[in-house]
């Protein structure tokens, strides 16, 4: 074999094995930047990565529950005695609402010292001086083994008391540790965010509210007796309340139908049912079923999971919470015209324009399992809207909050979209506060993707201008007379005038200020056809909200084509008295703190062309 | 031409070769020679294309999780690495070794200095020095570290590098999705932020869930380093994985999958029982407030024996952060936590303490 051969088969030899070796393995990709944006490719893991299965957990659907529309039992007349006791009892020197059923002498003088004790007192007003908060003796017990501390170790457990008052307003359970032979108040023990034991009143009131909630007795099947209520009665430790969100205090009657047990969760802070649910253990020892629990499962599976179809007054559509685009309308017909496709509120973006990029970009979705940063407690309502005592059309209203608000730094925006039996429609965002402070804006990014083929114009004061392209306009006062900026039409000239909000539609606003964007659509690229994360930062004051990010490079023809509408409203929030805008406050009604709102709204009115 | 450089070359070959090779050898025995000097050759190549192929899988996608093929019983165990628990390690923990990083040296900055992910108004990392009063006098950033957006939690080594990861704030705008299962090195000596590792995740992110890695601890025993990630789990998929990364290869080990865990940590439980006895990897759970446990053999890598360890009293937080002291407490800093964004906003957090009681061998809740 001559040398050239040898080196020509070495050659070969290993060209075939490099080759051999390039075909079954791949070279790896250098390290990604991203996570594959295709299907996820075939394993190439070596035997040096061990692989192990963790147990699979087997979690139950939850079985669907409903949400009750929370509004307290006025009418019912163990509710309204109970109203009254609170009421005379805020009257009182010291007012709190005593124990008095099945006193003992001993029970009712442990009683009288603890609420003489100036520590006792401490959280019985809203200040010095200022109106009564709802306080209220739960329970007068003899103490515990386990009450006997240094402090309370003068105490004999015939001769102490264990004084339970709950703060309503503060979500508060204050516990006086009464030596009724000496006549003194060993201790005080202040636990906040905690529950004692509520006493027999307000059990049976608890049973009263669930017995004649339509909810109960529709899952029932009828209205159940008193008797057939269960409820774990814990006479022993402080509980956190069922309802972890609104921190009222609830509590859970159950009944039992079977082998199912139907949870009320009952508010006894605000008088309402929050809701119910079936459990399919077939006792009461089941999961603990709370008013968050209760929303999010009902929310996620009826609203989030599912779309929901309504027609009314002429409309026909489709509705969905979204992960992080809010409720989408979708499908929106009017008499059995497409109109739009669909229409929803991408961001909010908030700034505070003392502190430099400064501020949130915040999403509104689906409470589990989204991108959202303020969720909804609960599914989307309609309401009527009249004018002069007569129905013109409907509102389709979704609320999305902050778990704590109204504190500082936590948000409720609505989205309300309104349709007029007239084939009006304006979708309309609304912030009510209360944010990190009194210098916040507010810029929600509304998208309009209207069905069909479409041309739009915009009013250069003497004539309707086509947009030849995609394009963004700042904040104008070119409108018709008629207040019309735009107008979008289709090829039989049918359409709508955009309408911008400048104050003059009722409900507060005091001018949208808004940048409008037309862009090509392009369903193929996710530009809001579906979920999209967040476009825009929470801080630029101009244009650059994030829908500018669609407008192609060069920008792409949109006469008689698919377009989108973007527009993103501006508003500045205000809390001096008398003017409050885009702002909440807390004030006490009937010994409770309550918020008191002072809304914010901005949106375009659609007005059908012809 | 070629026939012509060929001929020199052959013309050369005797005198290359008449010092070694007898002029009378058996040409077939020369064949021979070449051919086991190629199978020598493709030998190394091959070894080559291995070798190269296990230095790069970190970077190569994986398949879809097989439920049953992915258990691996029979996978050889992980050889243990050159590293080993020295005698005089404190009891229980396993991250003695780690150091203060040498930039906060040379950056001047005293020990009352601290490294915070969490400075409200702050994207990334910061560091920033306390006066007695608990006061801020100064802080640094190096220009890399508000590269990944927002992040979580720090984990030091022994060469005082840092090891993080990105955790969504309040929105997604500096943390998009598909980048939330990288972790990043801050390095010890020139502070620059890089990106250490892309865990690979079994499906792409969906707008259900936008976060990546979660929870990061390190193992000065086995020079390991512990990452958990819920990328491309759902609502209804667990798909979430805990991945033991060798620090000195930069290569994934041992792949936990099927869990969706939030905080890590590593505990040598002290106990009589042989059972019972032995480092674990502690992990709380994103989708519930329990907290497991699994044994860790001399490699590091997972044995199958998980077992729950706490369950926490509120049902509505999970774990974030367990953090094991050397006096055996156990610290877990928990939050609610929904697979939103919501948890990140507030960044309220509620504390347990545990301690490890050895007569019932179960975690004790320390009153507050």
């Amino acid at each position: 074999m001559s040398f050239s051969l040898r080196l020509g088969f070495l050659f070969v030899l290993s060209l075939l094995i490099c080759t051999a070796c390039s075909r079954a393995t791949p070279t790896p990709l250098p390290t990604p930047t991203i996570l594959p944006t295709a299907t996820p490719v075939s394993a190439t893991a070596t035997p040096l990565v061990r692989t192990l299965r963790a147990p699979t957990a087997v979690v139950p659907t939850p079985a669907s529950g409903l949400l009750a529309p929370r509004t307290p039992v006025s009418t019912l007349p163990e509710w309204q005695h109970y109203q009254d006791r609170l009421a005379m009892a805020r009257q009182q020197p010291i007012p709190v609402l005593r124990l008095e059923a099945d006193m003992s002498d001993e029970q009712v003088l442990a009683q009288d010292l603890a609420l003489q004790d100036a520590r006792v007192q401490t959280d019985l007003y809203v200040a010095a001086g200022g109106e009564a908060l709802r306080n209220e003796i739960f329970g007068v017990y003899p103490v515990r083994a386990g009450d006997i501390i240094s402090t309370t170790a003068t105490c004999q457990p015939t001769a102490c008391y264990r004084v339970e008052m709950y703060n309503f307003a503060y979500n508060l359970t204050t516990i006086a540790l009464v030596d009724v032979q000496a006549r003194q108040v060993v201790d005080v023990i202040r636990s906040m965010e905690m529950q004692p034991a509520i006493p027999l009143a307000l059990r049976d009131l608890a049973v009263a509210i669930a017995i004649n909630a339509p909810a109960v007795i529709e899952a029932l099947g009828g209205k159940p007796a008193a008797e057939a209520a269960l409820m774990a009665s814990t006479k022993t430790t402080l509980s956190q309340t069922r309802c972890e969100r609104s921190r009222h205090l609830c509590v859970a009657p159950t009944f039992i139908s079977g082998e199912r047990a139907l949870w009320a969760i009952v508010d006894l802070t605000a008088g309402a049912l929050v809701g119910v649910r079936w459990t399919t253990v077939g006792t009461v020892q089941g999961p603990v079923i709370s008013e968050k629990q209760l929303q999010d499962e009902v929310v996620t599976q009826q609203y989030c999971d599912t779309v929901n179809s309504l027609a009314r007054d002429g409309w026909q559509l489709d509705y969905v919470i979204t992960s992080s685009d809010g409720l989408r309308v979708m499908n929106v017909n009017f008499a059995s015209q497409p109109r739009f496709d669909s229409v929803a509120v991408v961001d909010w973006h908030v700034s505070y324009s003392t502190r430099e990029d400064f501020g949130y970009s915040d999403a509104i979705g689906c409470p589990t399992f989204s991108q959202a940063v303020v969720v909804a407690f609960n599914g989307p309502t309609i309401e009527p809207i009249t004018e002069n005592g007569t129905s013109i059309g409907f509102a389709l209203v979704q609320e999305f909050r902050s778990e704590l608000w109204p504190q500082p730094c936590n948000y409720f925006y609505q989205n309300r979209y309104e349709f007029y039996s007239d084939g009006r429609f304006r979708p309309v965002m609304i912030n009510l506060g209360r944010g990190c402070g009194n210098d916040g804006w507010y810029r929600p990014v509304l998208r309009i993707a209207f069905s069909g083929n479409q041309t739009l114009a915009a009013w250069t004061g003497a004539d309707w201008q086509p947009w030849q392209t995609e394009q963004w306009q700042a904040p104008t006062n070119l409108v018709t007379t008629d207040g019309a900026q735009l107008r979008v039409t289709d090829g039989a000239g049918q359409g709508f005038y955009l309408v911008p909000g400048r104050g003059q539609f009722g409900d507060g606003g005091r001018g949208d200020n808004a940048y409008v964007y037309a862009t090509l659509r392009h369903p193929e690229r996710n530009e809001g056809d579906l979920d999209l994360i967040t476009i825009g930062s929470c801080c630029e004051v101009h244009h650059e909200q994030g829908p500018e990010k669609f407008i192609d490079a060069p920008p792409e023809k949109i006469v008689d084509a698919q377009i989108v509408l973007w527009y993103v409203a501006q508003m500045q929030n205000d809390d001096q008295p008398g003017q409050q805008y885009c702002w909440v406050e807390t004030v006490v009604e009937n010994g409770l703190y309550v918020p008191q709102t002072f809304p914010c709204a901005a949106g375009p009115l659609l007005k059908p062309v012809n | 031409m070629a026939k012509r450089k060929s001929s020199k070359k052959a013309q050369r070959e005797p005198a290359i070769s008449a010092s070694s090779v007898p002029q009378t050898a058996n040409p077939f025995a020369i064949s021979w020679r070449w051919l086991a000097s190629g199978l020598v050759v493709a030998l190394l190549l091959i070894g080559a294309v291995l070798f190269l192929l296990r230095q790069r899988e970190p970077t190569a996608p994986v398949a879809p999780v097989d439920m049953a093929e992915a258990t691996a019983p029979t996978v050889a165990p992980t050889v243990a690495s050159g590293h080993s628990r020295p005698n005089d390690a404190p009891p229980g923990i396993v991250d003695y070794c780690r150091r203060s990083p040498k930039f906060r040296d040379s950056e001047g900055f005293s020990t009352r200095s601290v490294l915070s992910t969490t400075e409200r108004g702050v994207k990334g990392a910061i560091m920033i020095e306390i006066d007695a009063n608990g006061q801020v006098t100064r802080n640094y950033q190096h220009p890399s570290w508000d590269d990944a957006g927002f992040l979580g939690h720090m984990v030091l080594d022994r060469g005082g590098n840092l090891y993080t990861f990105p955790a969504p704030y309040v929105s997604l705008i500096d943390n998009p999705p598909e980048l939330q299962n990288i972790i990043y090195h801050i390095d010890s000596a020139t502070a620059e932020m890089t990106r250490f590792y892309t865990v690979t995740a079994p499906a792409l992110p969906t707008p259900e869930n936008p976060f990546g890695i979660m929870g990061l601890v390190y193992d000065c025993d086995t020079e390991s380093l512990y990452a958990s990630s819920v990328a491309g789990s759902t609502r209804a998929a667990t798909l979430g994985q805990i991945v033991r990364i060798d620090l000195d290869s930069r290569a994934v080990r041992f792949r936990y999958e099927g869990v969706d865990a939030f905080g890590l940590g590593i505990y040598i439980t002290p106990s009589t029982d042989a059972m019972v006895t032995g480092k674990r990897l502690y992990y709380g759970l994103a989708r519930a407030p329990e907290i497991y446990s699994i044994g860790l053999d001399e490699a590091g890598d997972l044995l199958d024996d998980v077992r729950l360890e706490i369950t926490l009293p509120d049902p509505t937080l999970k774990a974030r952060r367990l953090i094991f002291a050397r006096d055996g407490k156990l610290e877990i800093r928990s939050r609610a936590f929904d697979f939103n964004l919501i948890a990140t906003s507030e960044r309220a957090e509620t504390v347990y303490y545990y301690t490890f009681d050895p007569a019932t061998q179960r975690w004790q809740l320390v009153p507050a």
